[in-house]
């Protein structure tokens, strides 16, 4: 450990507004993360003395995206889609049981647990709930000097003072190292949690739902610090969240997710504007609309019919299809590949389309080299078009013109 | 409480003033002294702390006032100063009140004329050294392997958890009686333990034993309970994630959430060892007279209980005190504990 980088949070304490880059650190904008077909199945056991494995919950299936250095990237979705596991999967709590994680350069999904520990320093994450992820019975200077106790960053008698510039600059008295979690409020109990985050001084940092367990009236503070801290310290964060007003508050870039699979990603403007996925298009349609409710106007909302499906036992081909307005008989056959079709846009479903102008024809069917009813058609040559990568391409999809084009 | 957590967040956002009043104002403080403070409020539990600590005192004090003649268990006593005290032809005290007199304040035993004070005296002492002794054995070895069994899951526990099955399903009483005369011999030849005076040393050892072995497996259970519900808390992910060992995970992260159902379990086990160590002496095994425990006393009261009633009350009454006493401790103690818990 450099002393650069130790002094860095109190040099950024006296010089508020500086984005200070270590030599070695990647310059804004620069792919620090690359997630590439992660996978997570958990084993369901039978009961009984010999447990065998009867099944498998699969939580991620094949996820594929970029964190920039610096950047935010909204992961988005309903309960048990698999964007908690896909967090836990990042900061390495679960072993991927498929994939890579690429960080810095190095695959960290195969890392064991005593490889993983200095990258532990890098990847960080806040917890969903204040009041069960702070150890009830210990301080508050506990909690947040842990870190620096277990990685040996600082010598034990300055521990407590970085403790107490760490309370300060998310918002906390320092005064208040000694006492324990039950004497916060929610949003305080948060703020400790982002202190511990912040003490390894991480590049990449998961929320996991960070402000859902909290007050509304909180909720824009805790957001608005982390985005005053990713803009001080320039971390990248993954922010996974439900509430879709927050995300597009604190992320350049959406992903939603579905059962597991992203099934669009794309920048802010077009997700929240013009999403193509019908699945996206349902889950910003049952955004209560303050305006549309003063004028007394009512927009057409999407319902999705049915629940979602096991992910022990999902839906062949596009898992999304069991509850979807649009599908047809391809979508059992063929899974959707995640085409870009944009600049900053990826769109997995065969009738890609903004809302009430989806075609006729599955856009797919040239990619895949099928027919419109999902049959392999030997006629057809496959369109080369890139699916499920990381990141954008500069070449994409074009839907209208079906070719590949470049804007 | 909530208006002063409330100003806080405000003062949070705000910068923050030098000299903070409101801080100075509200002081920390851990959640042990906390319930310390519950615990202070409740009158009906500071009673049996009070009785508690005097029965502590009282048994810790005892060796020294036996070595200094002030107690005296063992001496017999035929006469007193006015006469006859026990009388040759019955064996018990002459006088209505089983020789109650300045002398012995709680009268003499019936046959050998021994000061019961005293031996009720001493008693606490060899009784609660059974009782403290089983139930650390008992929790120690409870909490280990709860610990363990929660802590690894999977086949370790398992296997754990049959193996209590098996402990929790013997005989234990009749068990204690068949082996009590081989145990002893066995601790005390094969494995030279130090006898003592009248192998009381080996005799209670033995009811240690017992105790703990059987015990433990009662306790173990409520551990594993609560490291399965502690460890999927997000603070242990916490943990995990800014990379603290295994040891780390469950001795500073987990144990510390322990301590208060420990600590529990402990105050409960030792009124139960108190009376189990009375029953086990009823039954022959133990430490036997002229070394006093209550539970011997207890057993040498029994063909007195309608010639001399007092001798059997003494003791029972003890008993009942320290047990009753130490059971409101540990509720107390729970409740201040946990003050969410009902009862």
């Amino acid at each position: 450990m450099d002393d650069v980088n130790l002094e860095k949070p109190a040099d950024l304490e006296a010089e508020e507004g500086t984005v200070v880059t270590a030599a070695e650190e990647k310059a804004p904008g620069e792919t620090i993360l690359e997630v590439e077909n992660l996978q997570m199945y958990f084993p369901v056991k039978s009961s009984g003395i010999i447990r065998r494995t009867v099944g498998h919950v699969q939580a991620v299936d094949g996820v594929s995206f970029q964190l920039g250095a610096g950047e935010s990237l909204g992961l988005v979705g309903e309960s048990g889609c698999g964007k908690s596991t896909t967090g836990r999967l990042i900061t390495r709590l679960y072993k991927p049981t498929g994939g890579s994680i690429n960080f810095d350069g190095k695959d960290i999904a195969k890392y064991t647990p005593r490889e993983i520990k200095p990258i532990r320093r890098e990847i960080q994450m806040i917890f969903q709930d204040p009041y069960t992820s702070l150890n009830p019975r210990h301080t508050v200077g506990s909690i947040v000097g842990a870190p620096l106790a277990i990685h040996k960053l600082v010598p034990r008698n300055k521990i407590l003072g970085r403790v107490q510039e760490l309370l300060e600059i998310v918002g906390l008295n320092p005064e208040h190292y000694n006492r324990y979690p039950h004497e916060f409020s929610g949003g305080q109990r948060q703020r400790i949690g982002i202190a511990r985050a912040l003490t390894l001084h991480p590049k990449v940092l998961v929320a996991d739902e960070p402000v859902s367990a909290l007050d509304v009236s909180i909720q824009a503070q805790v957001v608005n610090l982390l985005k005053d801290l990713q803009k001080e310290f320039g971390i990248a964060f993954l922010f996974i969240a439900h509430d879709l007003a927050i995300v597009r508050h604190f992320c350049p870039e959406v992903a939603v997710m579905y059962l597991g699979k992203i099934v669009e990603v794309a920048d802010r403007e077009t997700l929240y504007n013009r999403p193509h996925h019908p699945y996206t298009q349902a889950l910003l349609s049952a955004v209560p609309d303050v305006k549309q409710a003063a004028i007394g106007g009512r927009r057409d909302r999407m319902r999705l019919e049915g629940d979602v499906p096991s992910p022990i036992n999902p839906p062949s081909g596009c898992r999304f299809r069991t509850r979807c307005p649009l599908a047809q008989e391809i979508c059992a056959k063929q899974e959707p590949p995640l085409l870009q079709i944009g600049k900053r846009h990826k769109v997995a479903c065969h009738f890609a389309g903004e809302l009430g102008r989806h075609p006729m024809q599955p856009v797919t069917a040239g990619v895949l080299g099928v027919d419109s009813q999902g049959n392999p058609d030997p006629s057809v040559t496959p369109i080369d078009a890139p699916a499920d990568q990381p990141g954008f391409a500069d070449t994409w999809f074009d839907l209208p013109n079906q070719a590949m084009s470049k804007g | 409480m909530s208006s002063t957590l409330s100003d806080l967040e405000t003062h949070a956002i705000e910068e923050h003033p030098e000299g903070d009043s409101l801080a100075t104002k509200v002081a920390g403080r851990s959640p042990t002294q906390l319930a310390l403070a519950r615990f202070r409020k409740d009158k009906l539990s500071m009673a049996a702390f009070t009785v508690v600590a005097l029965v502590f005192i009282a048994g810790i004090m005892a060796p020294f006032l036996v070595m200094s003649g002030f107690l005296d268990p063992t001496s017999f006593h035929n006469t007193s100063r006015t006469g006859q005290l026990i009388d040759p032809s019955t064996g018990l005290a002459t006088g209505k009140w089983g020789g109650i007199s300045g002398d012995h304040w709680l009268g003499v035993e019936p046959g050998t004329g021994r000061d019961v004070l005293s031996r009720m005296w001493y008693g606490i002492t060899f009784s609660l050294a059974i009782a403290i002794s089983g139930a650390l054995f008992t929790v120690t070895v409870g909490t280990a392997v709860g610990i363990v069994a929660g802590a690894s899951g999977g086949f370790v526990d398992a296997a754990i958890g049959r193996c209590i099955d098996l402990v929790l399903s013997f005989p234990v009483t009749l068990m204690l009686l068949a082996l009590s005369s081989p145990g002893v011999v066995f601790l005390d030849e094969t494995l030279h333990v130090p006898s003592g005076p009248n192998k009381s040393f080996v005799n209670g050892l033995y009811v240690v034993l017992v105790l703990g072995v059987f015990g433990w497996p009662y306790v173990a259970r409520l551990v594993r309970g609560q490291v399965l519900s502690l460890r999927e808390r997000e603070f242990v992910e916490a943990a995990k994630l800014i990379g603290a060992s295994k040891f780390r995970l469950y001795f500073k992260e987990i144990l510390p959430n322990l301590w208060a159902p420990v600590l529990v379990i402990f105050t409960i086990t030792m009124p139960t060892y108190v009376s189990a160590e009375a029953a086990l002496n009823f039954l022959g095994v133990g430490i036997k007279p002229p070394t006093p425990t209550l539970g011997n006393l207890l057993t040498a009261s029994d063909d007195y209980a309608t010639s001399a009633f007092l001798f059997f009350l003494f003791p029972a009454f003890l008993i009942m005190v320290i047990v009753v006493s130490f059971n409101l401790l540990g509720d107390g103690i729970r409740d201040a504990l946990d003050p969410k818990g009902n009862r």
